[in-house]
């Protein structure tokens, strides 16, 4: 379960990124929706432990992130995907997620372990001694997604994880967070919403760092007009939801 | 166990066996690979003076490994639990494993070169070396975290030679080289080591800066970059106040109760280490044929670097190691300027008398007479004075060419300091 309370943060220059959020995340996967700056990634990046709130507490189950302990328990109960998967230069995939986990307060031989069965599990098996720098930018979206599982975290949180990457890749990507959520909670930022219905089952929608919906997919799916098609229905509710938008017309 | 950085891809892997090769040479090149004084704190302190560019190297490829692997956004992107201190050694222990090898390396030579083994014992010069190492590997990873590594590894390089260093500084004010210890090490055999505590402490000043300035730079991601250069800058000039009127390199006179006596008549009294090389026999034999050729003197000699006009006593200094012609030609010198007290009003010849009487001695000593001759006082001493005199130009103003003359100059020397001695 994720929640928060009366949780805000802002940059240095004073800009309100997230206002006074409150609110409990208990049915995954979840899927976290917004416009561009809306906040999702701060967001995303606040319940990892990445960023430490102005005001408020972001829990997950039972651990918060109040001081600095708080912190590092959200660190360690999460994995954490970002829009961009940074790689190291001279490391192949198994080393690079092997580092992850250390970093991550792993012990280096239990990460190494770990490393080898979670490429086989993101399709990269046979990329184990690839170095990191020849990766594609969909097979280095699933190293990262091998890297946010490394520490066998309660909630893998994925931000963007379709940004920029062709179907072939947005497919497999997708696969593989499918595979996951039998087994792990997830949050999923993300712009795609054809697939909301076949793989989420809550839905959030954030706007100028507000939360406009928590709820079921269900409960989204209500916010669609009616006269929306089928194919359309999950961006109509989006646009409902994001302020009475009127529902795109059938093509 | 394998490491947590693959070492085929850790620039602080590579650049190790560099940063050795690089103490090494320096030692080896620039310091003379002669062997300092007979202790330990003087071995680490010459040591320390070898890692002129290892360090800069250190601090080069700290820089490249700190970009590579905590410049890049990798750690920030997965929500890091290990320390910052956990990290930085991960990622730079080859370094300091390097340093610590050159470092040793040299120790060890000269320890192997000076049988016997050094006393005294100190930890002020490790401190300070270690304090320097930490700063310079510290900094030059802040650089490559804050900078690309074409800017970072450069400045890395150049700041820290410049900092280890303050060569051109030499001429200026040699105190300068003291924030950094550079020449902590004594030079002599028969004097104590006794580093200035000042110029213990400032290098340690200056690297706590550098290594605050990193520490703040690293954990908070400042990119105030002049603020950071501003402290260190401070830390400097304040180190360069607190070794003001430092000399190059603290000595003290080494305690009599280091002294190795033997033998009664003559009594000798030599370090440790000038017996193991056996120069207590050389003076024992010299003062003995002295006697034997009608020459009355002290029954007491003693190593010192104090050679001056003193009581019942001939103090000489000659370093450990030395051959027994330059034994022979330290006794004369330090005979000289124990005993006389009384001094000529005018000279006799172009040449002054104690030049003269040196050279008697010697040869009373049983120095070989040619080649005492040019080498005590024809080259070095007439140079100095401007007026380079040749060899054969010497032998004829002294006018000694057998044993009987010489003795014959030093009763004549020795009657003159009857009256005016104790």
């Amino acid at each position: 379960m994720i929640s928060a309370e009366n949780l805000s943060y802002r940059y240095r220059r004073g800009v309100p990124v997230l206002q006074d959020l409150s609110f409990t995340i208990d049915s995954f996967p979840c899927v976290l929706l917004g416009p561009n700056g809306a906040g999702k990634s701060t967001l995303i990046q606040a319940v990892a432990g990445g960023i430490r709130p102005t005001s408020g507490s972001v829990f997950i189950g039972e651990s918060g992130s109040r001081g600095r302990q708080g912190q590092r328990a959200l660190r360690a109960n999460t994995g954490w995907l970002p829009q961009d998967v940074p790689v190291v230069a001279g490391m192949n995939c198994t080393e690079q997620i092997a580092y992850a986990g250390w970093l991550k307060g792993m012990k280096l031989r239990d990460a190494r372990q770990s490393a080898a069965g979670l490429l086989g599990r993101v399709g990269l098996g046979d990329y184990a001694r690839r170095p990191v720098k020849e990766l594609s930018g969909g097979q280095r979206r699933r190293l990262g997604i091998a890297q946010a599982l490394v520490t066998r975290p309660s909630v893998v949180l994925f931000d963007e994880p379709y940004a920029g990457l062709d179907p072939d890749q947005r497919w497999l990507v997708r696969d593989t967070l499918v595979e996951l959520s039998a087994d792990t909670d997830l949050l999923v930022s993300t712009h795609q919403t054809d697939d909301v219905q076949d793989v989420y089952r809550s839905a959030v929608v954030l706007n100028h760092g507000r939360i406009l919906f928590n709820g079921s997919i269900a409960d989204f799916f209500g916010h669609a007009p009616e006269e929306a098609p089928p194919s359309m229905k999950a961006e109509a509710a989006y646009r409902a939801v994001l302020g009475g938008r009127s529902a795109p017309a059938a093509r | 166990m394998k490491p947590v950085i693959p070492l085929r891809s850790s620039p602080a892997f590579w650049a190790a066996p560099i940063i050795v090769a690089a103490t090494f040479f320096a030692y080896w090149n620039h310091l003379g690979h002669t062997v300092g004084q007979y202790t330990w704190v003087s071995y680490a302190a010459r040591a320390s003076d070898g890692l002129n560019f290892g360090l800069p190297l250190a601090a080069g490829a700290a820089a490249w490994a700190g970009h590579r692997y905590a410049g890049s956004r990798f750690p920030r992107a997965f929500g890091v639990r290990r320390s910052l201190l956990r990290q930085f050694l991960s990622q730079t222990w080859p370094l300091f494993a390097a340093v610590t090898v050159g470092f040793a390396a040299i120790v060890l030579v000269q320890v192997e070169r000076a049988s016997p083994a050094p006393q005294l014992f100190g930890l002020e010069v490790l401190i300070t070396f270690a304090a320097m190492t930490v700063a310079a590997i510290g900094f030059g990873y802040s650089l490559g975290v804050l900078m690309p590594v074409p800017v970072a590894l450069p400045i890395s390089i150049f700041a820290v030679y410049e900092w280890i260093t303050f060569p051109q500084l030499d001429n200026i004010n040699l105190s300068w080289r003291n924030i950094t210890g550079y020449t902590l090490y004594a030079c002599c055999d028969v004097t104590s080591y006794g580093p200035d505590t000042r110029s213990v402490i400032a290098p340690i000043l200056t690297g706590v800066a550098i290594v605050v300035v990193v520490v703040l730079v690293m954990r908070f991601r400042l990119l105030a970059i002049l603020p950071s250069a501003a402290v260190i800058v401070a830390a400097v000039f304040a180190a360069n106040v607190l070794v003001a009127g430092t000399q190059a390199q603290g000595q003290s006179v080494r305690p009599a109760s280091d002294l190795h006596c033997s033998g009664s008549a003559p009594k000798v009294c030599v370090y440790p280490e000038q017996a193991h090389f056996g120069m207590d026999a050389v003076a024992s034999k010299a003062w003995n044929r002295a006697r034997d050729a009608g020459v009355t003197l002290p029954n007491l000699i003693e190593a010192s670097d104090e050679a001056k006009e003193t009581d019942d006593r001939i103090l000489f200094s000659a370093p450990a190691g030395a051959d027994d012609e330059e034994v022979l030609k330290a006794m004369a010198v330090g005979t000289y300027n124990t005993l006389t007290c009384n001094f000529p009003s005018s000279e006799p010849s172009a040449l002054p008398s104690d030049v003269r009487t040196v050279y008697a001695l010697g040869v009373v000593f049983g120095a070989d007479p040619e080649g005492t001759l040019p080498q005590m006082f024809a080259s070095e001493d007439a140079a100095a004075e401007g007026s380079q005199i040749s060899p054969d130009k010497v032998r004829e103003e002294i006018g000694i060419s057998t044993t009987s003359e010489a003795t014959k100059a030093v009763k004549a020397w020795l009657d003159a300091q009857h009256d005016c001695r104790p």
